[in-house]
């Protein structure tokens, strides 16, 4: 069960308190009652033992009337419910009896006389009781003796004879009574002390448990995420120093949020500026790449217009020469021609060539400027038709070269943008196929491993390999491995990576210099990236 | 072939002088013997297609038949000249032939979504844009070969 620390408290003390009161009131009634029979037990036999005495005189000379005068006498006690005075024989001289109590007056009348000591007993019935003392009556054979002087006398001198008996017998009903009006108001007094000790525990307990529950009204709203919570004051206790506590740990909270928010509004500051440039360099790349073309198609154009032009100055070049009577005119018009031919057709030669070649390294650029930026959806794809339609594209040159292609299957449910990752595999085959080693046996091996969050494929080769020194920079832009004389722009892998990196992937390679290189990269699984493709 | 045909007049809208004498050339050896009318701007594309400022007088500016237009241009680029042509209920019957200088997927959808019949990649390979202006040619039934 889940109690409240003031609920727990509150039980506790008030538990306490009624244990307490409990006892000391049972101690109390018990000590009452015991007081009070012990009292009534002595006054009986006070009365008994005086009414023997008393009687000695009217039994010995049998006047009843004197014994009667007595009895009565007793009678005026309120509480006495039966007196009578008998002789040896039980006759009864003398008698007197309060209303109701006739049973016990035929019990007491019945009990054995004794010989000296008084005979003391409680005698119930139905629901009532009496306390009966029956005192012997004795004739003391005392040296003086007289009617006067035995009502001074005093019990106890040696050489008795008992003559009768004095029996009278004390109701316990007015002791039970005010047992029970004792007994009502310990029980009130008790209730009330309960009661009171109630409104007290409540009100130490609130004392105790309010700097509590400010302090857990405060957390929730901490929790909540108010942390401009301050609790004022608290108590000079253990409470007080964890409402202390609380505000120094709330106050350092705020801090570290506010560290926090600082650092995210830099980082959020930075991953903007650094998109913004990323846009601004896509941008720049686009608008260059595209612009530079317009000069080119120029140049192109423009010395293409040549060639004819150059034909034609050939042909009529050599008609001069050869329809020229003057040698030395013929020789100049030939060495002319012959420049002509080699240097003009030279320098158009290596113009178009140029111009082609910038071409190819403006459209890789603007390849790479407009990655993410095509309209390829994001979608599910069988990575195993992509590497199906990439090696039909490079199925020529694979058997030109005596090639292997070993392949692992590969995930069917990865979500890219088919055309992007078909690029991908695309380069990493050819360069593949470019770098291919000189050994006996050549062969590309595509495969993947696949883990919970991403898929790791790779394209493993037994090309060339790459030196120590080269691995790092063969991800950078128009970078080459020098020493190999391979078609290309030295864009495909940095091209690749951008691809991977707006996928939210990554691309590497393990190699060594003539033992082979293996490409791996990786793709996320169950994640959305079209954010990445913009950072 | 026909008289009419001939008559067809190809506006050509390029900025670069070098592109609108290529191009020109390009059309002559392929064969497209039309008069060619060259504007180096959107503006004055407009200008002449809508009949402003100096070309006013409809008999001084026919009305073309074929608009070639490149797409960056000073002034007013070749996107709004399409965007205007096909809005113009006069003009919006003349066919327009893009002119890029890349083969960007969105410029390309870009171009046909404003209307645009047809669009040409400039190539550098000049054979190869030579070939494309003849299909242009066939396209149109403007072809005339010299006698």
């Amino acid at each position: 069960m889940k109690w409240s620390l003031k609920l727990k408290t509150l039980l506790l003390v008030t538990t306490l308190v009624v244990v307490v009161a409990t006892i000391l009131t049972v101690v109390n009634i018990n000590r009452q009652r015991d007081l009070l029979f012990r009292n009534l037990e002595r006054l009986t036999g006070v009365l008994a033992q005086n009414l023997a005495f008393n009687s000695e005189y009217g039994v010995l000379t049998g006047n009843r009337e004197a014994l009667q005068d007595l009895v009565d006498g007793v009678m005026r006690e309120s509480t006495v419910a039966c007196a009578a005075v008998m002789d040896r024989d039980h006759a009864i001289l003398a008698s007197a009896v309060r209303p109701g109590m006739e049973p016990f007056v035929q019990d007491a009348l019945k009990l054995e006389m004794t010989a000296a000591q008084p005979l003391r007993r409680y005698l119930r019935h139905s629901g009532a009781a009496v306390y009966v003392v029956q005192h012997p009556v004795t004739l003391a054979r005392r040296q003086r003796w007289s009617a006067e002087g035995a009502l001074f006398s005093v019990p106890g001198n040696s050489s008795e004879e008992t003559i009768g008996a004095a029996v009278v017998a004390l109701s316990t009903t007015p002791l039970i009574a005010s047992l029970e009006e004792v007994q009502q108001t310990t029980v009130t007094l008790t209730g009330l002390s309960v009661l009171i000790a109630w409104l007290l525990s409540i009100i130490l307990v609130n004392l105790l448990t309010k700097p509590l529950q400010r302090l857990k009204a405060a957390t929730h709203e901490v929790a909540a995420g108010n942390l401009e919570v301050r609790l004022e004051g608290g108590p000079h206790d253990e409470v007080g120093d964890l409402t202390r506590a609380f505000n120094q740990m709330v106050h350092e909270v705020r801090q570290a949020r506010n560290r926090i928010e600082e650092s995210n509004r830099q980082l959020e500051a930075t991953a903007k500026e650094l998109t913004s440039l990323n846009q601004e360099m896509e941008d720049l790349l686009r608008v260059a790449s595209h612009d530079l073309r317009a000069p080119l198609i120029n140049i192109q154009g423009f010395t293409k217009r040549l060639e004819p032009i150059m034909a034609d100055t050939l042909r009529l070049l050599e008609q001069a020469a050869g329809s020229s009577a003057d040698a030395g005119l013929r020789g100049g018009i030939e060495a002319l021609r012959g420049q002509v031919q080699t240097r003009f057709a030279e320098s158009i030669r290596f113009i178009s060539k140029g111009v082609e070649k910038m071409d190819s390294l403006l459209t890789s650029l603007l390849a790479v400027s407009r990655v993410s930026r095509k309209a390829d959806p994001v979608q599910p794809n069988d990575l195993n038709e992509v590497v199906e339609d990439v090696l039909a594209v490079f199925d020529h040159q694979l058997k030109d070269r005596s090639i292997e292609v070993i392949r692992h299957p590969l995930p069917s449910d990865v979500a890219c943008r088919r055309n992007e990752i078909n690029q991908v595999f695309s380069n990493l085959i050819s360069n593949a196929i470019n770098y291919m080693g000189p050994v006996d046996r050549r062969y590309i091996e595509i495969g993947s491993t696949e883990r919970p969050d991403e898929v790791e494929c790779y394209v493993r080769d037994t090309g060339i390999g790459i030196g120590d020194e080269d691995q790092d920079r063969i991800f950078n832009m128009f970078t080459r491995l020098q020493a190999v004389d391979v078609p290309g722009e030295g864009v495909g892998l940095a091209y690749v990576k951008k691809i991977l990196r707006s996928h939210g992937g990554k691309l590497w390679v393990h190699s060594k210099q003539g033992q082979g290189s293996t490409f791996f990269f990786t793709l996320p699984r169950h994640r959305t990236f079209a954010m990445a493709g913009k950072g | 072939m026909a008289a009419p045909k001939q008559s067809i007049l190809i506006m050509l809208v390029d900025d670069d002088d070098g592109h609108r004498l290529l191009i020109r050339e390009n059309l002559r050896a392929g064969g497209i013997v039309n008069d060619v009318i060259e504007m180096t701007d959107g503006q004055q594309a407009l200008d002449y297609l809508q009949r402003r400022s100096k070309y006013q007088d409809p008999a001084q500016s026919p009305r073309p038949g074929l608009l070639l237009l490149d797409i960056k241009m000073p002034k007013v680029d070749g996107f709004t000249v399409l965007e205007k042509v096909k809005a113009d209920p006069q003009l919006r019957m003349i066919p327009v032939l893009m002119l890029t200088s890349t083969d960007d997927q969105g410029e390309v959808n870009k171009c046909y979504a404003l209307g645009a019949n047809n669009y040409v990649v400039k190539p550098v390979r000049y054979e190869e844009f030579q070939d494309r202006l003849r299909a242009i040619g066939l396209f149109l039934d403007i072809v005339r070969f010299p006698d």
